[in-house]
């Protein structure tokens, strides 16, 4: 069922046995493991099932370090971001579970093994089919090859990509249950515990219109987002003093994203069909497609000492300087404005005008040449944190800080993967490869993120280390748990939401245990 | 055709062997002088040795010391197996093989060079570096 906490009654305590805080990936996948189960789940979301502004600007915070995009990042909405991206679903691999000695603060309680039956199901609710990453078997299913690089060179690997809205595509299933009420338009303002107390008694819940509740449950799931998730520990500070679970001062640390630079452009040697299944994505499914990608073996990671590095290939179709010129000169001209370097774009003009009458007149292919979209793991930073400002939302509440800091050591791996692609394309003489790779100080400047948002309420089995146990459970308290990639000690190179939901499916069954033996504060 | 090798035609046949190893010969033209790309890659002698040209002076640009015929010659065929230096005794067709054979030879073994911003054999860099001096 579905209430409109608008119209609630102030006041209201709302009691379930499982409350999920967020309806995005994560929280959705939950709900779905609980349908008609014999416990009561209460499902919170901060939006409604359309996009609202005023609820959006709840995201609003303050930025401190680089330049990032806190509210398109992110989504209020019943669904969370899985109604902006882009589908890209692929695991985690074995390496990055590890502790590797190169990466500080490496290393997962839980190894690839513990997780591969629960990415095998959930396969399922991202309907994209059987659990398999064969590269050259995929491949050859479309009558293609893979590029014969060196394997234990570089690597081809393949993602499955079905951009599926999670809160359209389950919402009629989640309404239908019996036991989950899903409150729409109910923000969670504060987790609550009493004083000496080690599990949560209720959260607090207010809309943007005034009206407030609370929500009782034996069992609680953070699950809000790598920003809101750290937010909403710090902001529940009335009995731990420095939010919840933060004993150590680990919550909100460890901020990390995709690093991505678009930079190296491939001009092959005749035009060709050998790169033809990394340059887009293929139907491969009902319901989804396929894409190669390359990336760096695990051998060269631990070789070269770098973070995982993983690149897409897009193709370009790129005319004679002197029609790039003139087109830049017509978009500038448009606007009343000359560019910086007018004077060689005149030049370019000049020199090849001939260019720009074939180009107007005529049909004739334009050549065909390849761009690096290198995607690269960034390195855990303790001083890459998510804090609290003194400004305050709508509500009432402290917003959110961010202070996103990288280092020259995460972009290292960029050269190296260049130059290593860059021999294997020599080696087939396949083409040539021209890297564009500025001084690491200009690449820093540049590179953005992926709109993932990574590590700040990070796993591990030592409360001193982590925010929350093997089981995503946070130390200290007994019925509180963390769901979504804030709990990522490292990032990989992977999209995170494979691994979100399959960590959901695991935390659910988890759960489903403690229902079962009548476990759970309360 | 039958050549008769010698070091002296050797380079002016550098400029010729390109045209089959190197890609789009006109891209470093463009591309050097404007970082843009050029057009569809041509088997055409002239368009090639004008790209050779660019790549070569941009090698011999940071490598100073290598601008020398000889010096190039040199170091071109000792680069690759032995056979490579009894020119008079190889045909055109098989020093087409054996430098196409040393560029791979070096992409394998890591002896490359950046030549703005190209990734490139040191090989195929040498022999464009040659062709500046035709």
């Amino acid at each position: 069922m579905y209430i409109d906490s608008r119209k609630l009654n102030t006041n209201k305590i709302v009691e379930a046995d499982i409350c999920i805080i967020g309806a995005g990936a994560a929280g959705i996948t939950l709900a779905l493991e609980f349908i008609n189960k014999s416990f009561r789940v209460c499902l919170l979301e901060s939006g409604g099932f359309d996009y609202d502004s005023e609820t959006d600007d709840l995201s609003q915070g303050i930025l401190v370090g680089k330049n990032y995009d806190l509210v398109n990042t992110r989504a209020r909405i019943f669904g969370g971001t899985t109604g902006l991206w882009g589908g890209h679903c692929v695991p985690i691999r074995p390496i990055n579970f590890e502790t590797r000695d190169w990466i500080p603060y490496s290393g997962w309680p839980i190894s690839r093994n513990t997780l591969d039956p629960y990415y095998q199901r959930a396969h399922k609710v991202h309907k994209i089919g059987e659990y398999n990453y064969d590269t050259i078997a995929i491949a050859k299913s479309f009558g293609l090859e893979i590029f014969p690089f060196d394997s234990k060179k570089v690597e081809s690997t393949v993602s499955r990509y079905n951009a599926m809205n999670f809160g359209m595509e389950y919402k009629n299933t989640i309404g239908r249950s019996s036991n989950i009420d899903t409150y729409l338009y109910a923000n969670v303002t504060s987790i609550n515990i009493l004083t000496d107390a080690d599990y949560i008694r209720d959260v607090s819940v207010k809309t943007l219109g005034g009206n407030n509740f609370s929500v009782r449950a034996k069992c609680f799931v953070l699950a809000t987002g790598g920003i809101e998730n750290a937010r909403l520990l710090l902001l529940s500070n009335k009995v731990q003093k420095n939010g919840l679970g933060n004993e150590h001062d680990l919550v909100g640390r460890f901020f990390m994203e995709h690093l991505w630079y678009p930079s190296g452009v491939i001009l092959p040697a005749k035009q060709g069909s050998l790169l033809e299944i990394y340059s887009s994505e293929r139907a491969y499914g009902s319901t989804y497609g396929i894409r190669c990608h390359i990336a760096l073996p695990e051998n060269i990671l631990r070789q070269y000492k770098i973070p995982a590095y993983r690149s897409e290939i897009g193709t370009q179709r790129t005319p004679p300087e002197s029609v790039v010129s003139a087109r830049i000169l017509r978009d500038n001209f448009k606007y009343l404005e000359f560019p910086e370097d007018l004077s060689q774009h005149v030049l370019n003009i000049i020199s090849d005008p001939g260019a720009i009458i074939e180009r107007l007149t005529s049909k004739k292919e334009l050549l065909l040449s390849y761009r690096l979209l290198n995607y690269v793991e960034q390195i855990p930073n303790p001083n890459s944190r998510i804090g609290l400002s003194d400004q305050k939302d709508k509500l009432g509440l402290n917003k959110v800080t961010l202070d996103w800091r990288m280092s020259t050591l995460d972009i290292v791996g960029i050269r190296t993967a260049q130059k290593l692609i860059a021999a294997e394309l020599g080696r087939t003489n396949f083409g040539r490869l021209r890297m564009e790779l500025p001084e690491d100080e200009k690449v820093m400047l540049k590179v953005s993120g992926g709109c993932h948002h990574i590590g700040t309420t990070r796993m591990h089995n030592n409360p001193k280390n982590g925010v929350v146990d093997a089981n995503c459970r946070i130390h200290g308290l007994k019925n509180i748990f963390i769901a979504g990639s804030s709990v990522f000690p490292t990032a990989g190179y992977a999209n995170p939401t494979l691994t979100i939901v399959a960590l959901a499916i695991r935390l659910a069954d988890h759960l489903k245990g403690i229902m079962a033996k009548g476990e759970g504060a309360g | 055709m039958t050549y008769t090798f010698n070091r002296r035609n050797f380079i002016s046949f550098s400029a010729a062997i390109l045209a089959g190893i190197m890609v789009s010969p006109d891209f470093t033209q463009r591309y050097f002088s404007s970082n843009r790309l050029g057009n569809r890659f041509v088997k055409v002698f002239a368009h090639d040795l004008q790209a050779a040209r660019a790549v070569g002076k941009a090698y011999l640009r940071d490598i100073p010391q290598e601008s020398n015929a000889s010096i190039l010659t040199d170091m071109i065929l000792k680069s690759g197996t032995a056979l490579m230096q009894r020119l008079d005794v190889l045909s055109e067709k098989n020093l087409i093989a054996k430098l196409r054979s040393t560029i791979t030879e070096d992409f394998i073994s890591g002896n490359t060079i950046q030549v703005d911003g190209w990734v490139l054999s040191r090989t195929e860099a040498r022999l464009c570096a040659l062709c500046t001096l035709l």
